[in-house]
């Protein structure tokens, strides 16, 4: 067989005609591909290829290999209703199936079904047809109508209060008028009148078919797709209860009814649904809170007037006002004024940041004192505030590792305890000693007990022990400045066991600061000294110039232009300022002879001791000056070490300088493993070294250059990305600049991976337990319905309790 | 240890750079490879068995020729 298939895929990034010829030899490498064209001006690449020797993904992996992209499209769907998770996994593996589906995330909490796909190959109305098919209905809405979610569960919550007061108004009557007769509270001719079992029987049946119909329904759907959930369990365990009273109520049949049982089923699952309805609302209220702060108008400058707009209607290159104490409307840059914002909604951060013109400034943060004229460069979906939250609405819905158990286990989880059912039923029919005066007697033993297994296994406490740990993780984590883009991530930062920092950019500044200026000659002071050379380096493009010029402009000292100006490279530059001529440059271009250098040993060992760069200054052929230049470390950097190492991780450093440097920053913070003179490069295969040792490693960088290692880590942490999201490529984005985050994203990491190994134990233990107690006749059906009611809502509840938990 | 540096006149964008850093660098022999869009120049530092001819040719192949 040769059949070839074709494929289009829309590649991004494309900028000359030399991508193409890169993007086809790319293509032809993949072994299976026969041909590969690629278009520049449509971005479009058309493959064909033998479906038996490659597929989509190598070719798409193949293209992001060559340094390009693949634009995907996100759908994203609200379901009118989800069943339990067994459902929810069918849909998916049935989205996956189809050709163009890259990726597929469901959220049992909160209806959202997020699809990624490539958009030349299916589009959405597609993926739509798909899921009605699956045997799911939608909720219409915009997809940029945020607010849906919430309306879908406002609607959730009304629908559980609708069922449950029906089914209270009919089981509260019925529940005492049973009660009432069981302990014999009710005259003779009424508890055993004739009518007395079917007055029952009618309380009993708005509740089985009308509060009780969406199980049915849900039953129905499940076994159709051949699965079965929590409906089915319900649905089979009422019914089993009802329908055997029916007989006894008409007189055919000798014994007792359990109208009341199999009303009191379906009222207390209600009761524990409209609880868990409210709760679940409540984990995604930290999103809810990151949507409220958009802003809802802005003053833009049209036609030389100031007119108020909708937000939606600034256009990239507006001129915006922002008046004190308003929001400001979108992303952009200060064009006049100057300011204090109070950035803390998008960075957690909560000192006000100073802003001038120049300085970039983000919707939704909160202009406190002056006037600023801003022009937009990003607006709707491009703000950085949109980006968080759609990155965090992504991690939201994405799973952790660990639901792999408990998706396993619901998958056999219903039809286990159908079984475990049966076999009570038939233990107690058959082969229990048969010591009851009537054979009516043991039928409804049998089937109350079978009953009473049904209603207690509890799958959907399982299927919410993740998901909703994970919200309101990623959540708190959002208000925090903590951005974890998925349940993997954040399951893994819990598990770390070493946390490597790079140091330029992370640990340090990784801008070079004078840190000593030492003047060797009374003639000229310091601020002279550092006038001239400042003016002098004016045009330096090297660090340690640029070191000596923000000192000078640090001091307010007037630079002027040189008249001469010369770098020589790997020395340092000469030149003249002001009548004098200047050389500032290494101990070998500085032209001062070595005995006059010599007097000066002492300081300068004590500076080199220090790992700072030691830079001479001569001045009309005499050395006037020693400038020490090193970088300088982050403030928090000594408290977030001890802090890590308190909580029992191995904390390591790594850079491309030299052993002596990095040991004297490594030495200063407390850090314990120094990996010193490291290529960029090797940045990665060091991580992995260390990950060949056993550590599960987060690895702390800028994002950006240390991409590779970050990628290589089990968990990459960026740092300081300001609140450019969505470049850093690592799982975890620390939007502040302050190092001590990493302490809170792991305290919180660690604390969602217990919360959510407690929700596993209780759902599981809660059924180990109580399986075997209800088959064995200590559970009356009516107390397990409301024992497997309240399992849910304490798994939510638990989950609930990271919003709150302290991480300092 | 040998160093050479190529002016390489296709260069036109970081991608370019990309690209010739990546095939380059699968070459065996070459230790590493610095390419820079503003000079359009790419600096190589090869051991055997790598040697120029290699390195050119690949450049060649990869429609990066090197001036000479």
């Amino acid at each position: 067989m040769t059949d070839t298939k074709q494929v289009v895929l829309p590649v991004t990034g494309m900028t000359c005609a030399n991508c193409v010829a890169t993007i086809e030899r790319n293509l032809k490498k993949v072994n299976g591909v026969t041909t590969a064209n690629v278009n520049l001006s449509s971005e479009r690449a058309v493959v064909e290829f033998n479906p038996q020797l490659t597929d989509l993904k190598s070719i798409m992996a193949r293209v992001e290999k060559a340094g390009y992209g693949i634009a995907t499209g996100q759908a994203e769907f609200y379901l009118r209703d989800t069943g339990d998770q067994t459902d929810l996994n069918r849909l998916a593996s049935k989205l996956k199936e189809m050709d163009g589906v890259l990726d597929v995330q469901t959220n049992l909490v909160t209806h959202r079904v997020d699809i990624k796909y490539i958009p030349t190959l299916i589009n959405q109305s597609d993926l739509r047809t798909r899921i009605y098919k699956s045997g799911f209905s939608l909720l219409e809405t915009k997809v940029e109508d945020e607010d849906a979610e919430q309306h879908a569960r406002q609607r959730e919550i009304q629908q559980q209060l609708h069922y449950l007061m029906v089914g209270l108004i009919f089981t509260v009557p019925l529940f005492i008028f049973s009660m009432a007769r069981d302990f014999n509270l009710l005259p003779h001719q009424i508890a055993h009148s004739s009518w007395a079992n079917i007055l029952m029987g009618l309380l009993a049946s708005p509740v089985q078919f009308y509060v009780g119909w969406q199980y049915y329904v849900g039953a129905y759907k499940a076994i159709r797709n051949r699965s079965a959930n929590m409906d089915v369990l319900i649905a089979l365990g009422s019914s089993a209860a009802y329908f055997y009273s029916i007989p006894i109520a008409l007189g055919i049949l000798e014994g007792h009814v359990y109208f009341e049982t199999a009303a009191m089923i379906i009222t207390l699952i209600k009761v524990g649904k409209y609880l868990e309805a409210r709760a679940k609302g409540h984990t995604s209220e930290a999103i809810k809170k990151l949507v409220s702060l958009r802003p809802k108008n802005a003053h833009v400058l049209r036609d030389g007037n100031e007119i108020d707009v909708p937000v939606d209607e600034v256009r990239v290159g507006d001129i915006i006002f922002v008046h004190p104490g308003e929001k400001i409307p979108v992303d952009g840059i200060v064009i006049e004024g100057h300011s204090t914002v109070d950035e803390a909604m998008l960075t957690g951060e909560s000192m006000p940041v100073d802003k001038a013109i120049g300085s970039n400034v983000f919707g939704a943060t909160i202009n406190k004192m002056g006037f600023l004229k801003v022009e937009a460069t990003k607006v709707g979906k491009d703000t950085a505030l949109a980006q968080i939250i759609r990155l965090v609405e992504e991690a939201q819905g994405s799973k952790a590792p660990i639901q792999k158990i408990a998706d396993q286990v619901s998958a056999v989880f219903v039809p286990i305890v159908i079984l475990i059912a049966l076999i009570t039923f038939l233990i107690w029919f058959f082969i229990v000693p048969n010591f009851h005066p009537g054979m009516s007697e043991i039928l409804s033993t049998a089937i109350i007990r079978m009953v009473a297994v049904l209603v207690i296994a509890c799958p959907c406490a399982m299927g919410l022990a993740t998901p909703t740990a994970v919200m309101v993780g990623t959540g708190r984590g959002a208000e925090l400045g903590i951005l974890i883009k998925s349940g993997e991530a954040l399951e893994r930062a819990g598990k770390a066991t070493t946390i490597v920092f790079d140091k330029t950019g992370t640990i340090t500044k990784g801008q070079p600061k004078v840190t000593d200026v030492i003047v060797l000659n009374p003639e000229m002071d310091e601020n002279r000294i550092l006038q001239l050379c400042g003016s002098l380096e004016k045009g330096s493009e090297h660090p340690l110039g640029e070191a000596i010029v923000a000192e000078a402009t640090e001091r307010s000292l007037s630079l002027i232009n040189p008249d001469r100006f010369n770098a020589i490279a790997g020395v340092g530059v000469e030149g003249e300022v002001d009548g004098f001529y200047i050389i500032i440059a290494n101990r070998l271009g500085v032209q001062i002879s070595d005995s006059e250098i010599h007097q000066y040993q002492s300081i300068i060992d004590q500076l080199e001791q220090e790992a700072k760069t030691v830079v001479y200054v001569n001045i009309n052929g005499k050395l006037h000056a020693i400038f020490a230049i090193a970088d300088t470390i982050k403030p928090n950097a000594e408290k977030t070490v001890t802090e890590l190492k308190k909580m029992g991780l191995k904390v390591a450093m790594i850079t491309g300088d030299n052993q002596k440097v990095a040991s004297v920053i490594a030495n200063k913070i407390g850090i314990d493993f120094v990996f010193a003179e490291i290529l960029p490069g090797e940045k990665a295969a060091q991580v992995k070294a260390l990950q060949e040792k056993g550590e599960i490693v987060g690895m702390v960088g800028d994002g950006v250059n240390d991409a590779p290692a970050l990628a290589q880590a089990d968990v990459g942490i960026a740092i300081g990305s300001g609140t450019d999201v969505a470049i850093a490529a690592a799982p975890i984005v620390l939007i502040r600049e302050d190092i001590s985050s990493v302490v809170t994203a792991i305290r919180l990491s660690r604390k969602t991976l217990q919360t959510i190994k407690q929700n596993l134990f209780w759902a599981f233990f809660y059924n180990i337990i109580l399986i075997p107690a209800a088959a064995l006749g200590y559970l009356n059906p009516m107390l397990a319905a409301g024992a497997m009611a309240f399992s849910s809502v304490f798994v939510v509840s638990n989950s609930l309790r990271l919003r709150k938990i302290p991480l300092n | 240890m040998n160093t050479v540096t190529y002016h390489i006149p296709n260069i036109s964008c970081h991608h370019c750079v990309h690209t010739i850093q990546s095939e380059l660098s699968e070459v065996p022999g070459v230790k590493s490879v610095e390419a820079d869009v503003a000079t359009k120049t790419a600096k190589i530092v090869f051991d055997a068995p790598a040697d120029e001819t290699v390195i050119k040719k690949v450049l060649a192949e990869i429609n990066y020729p090197a001036a000479d």
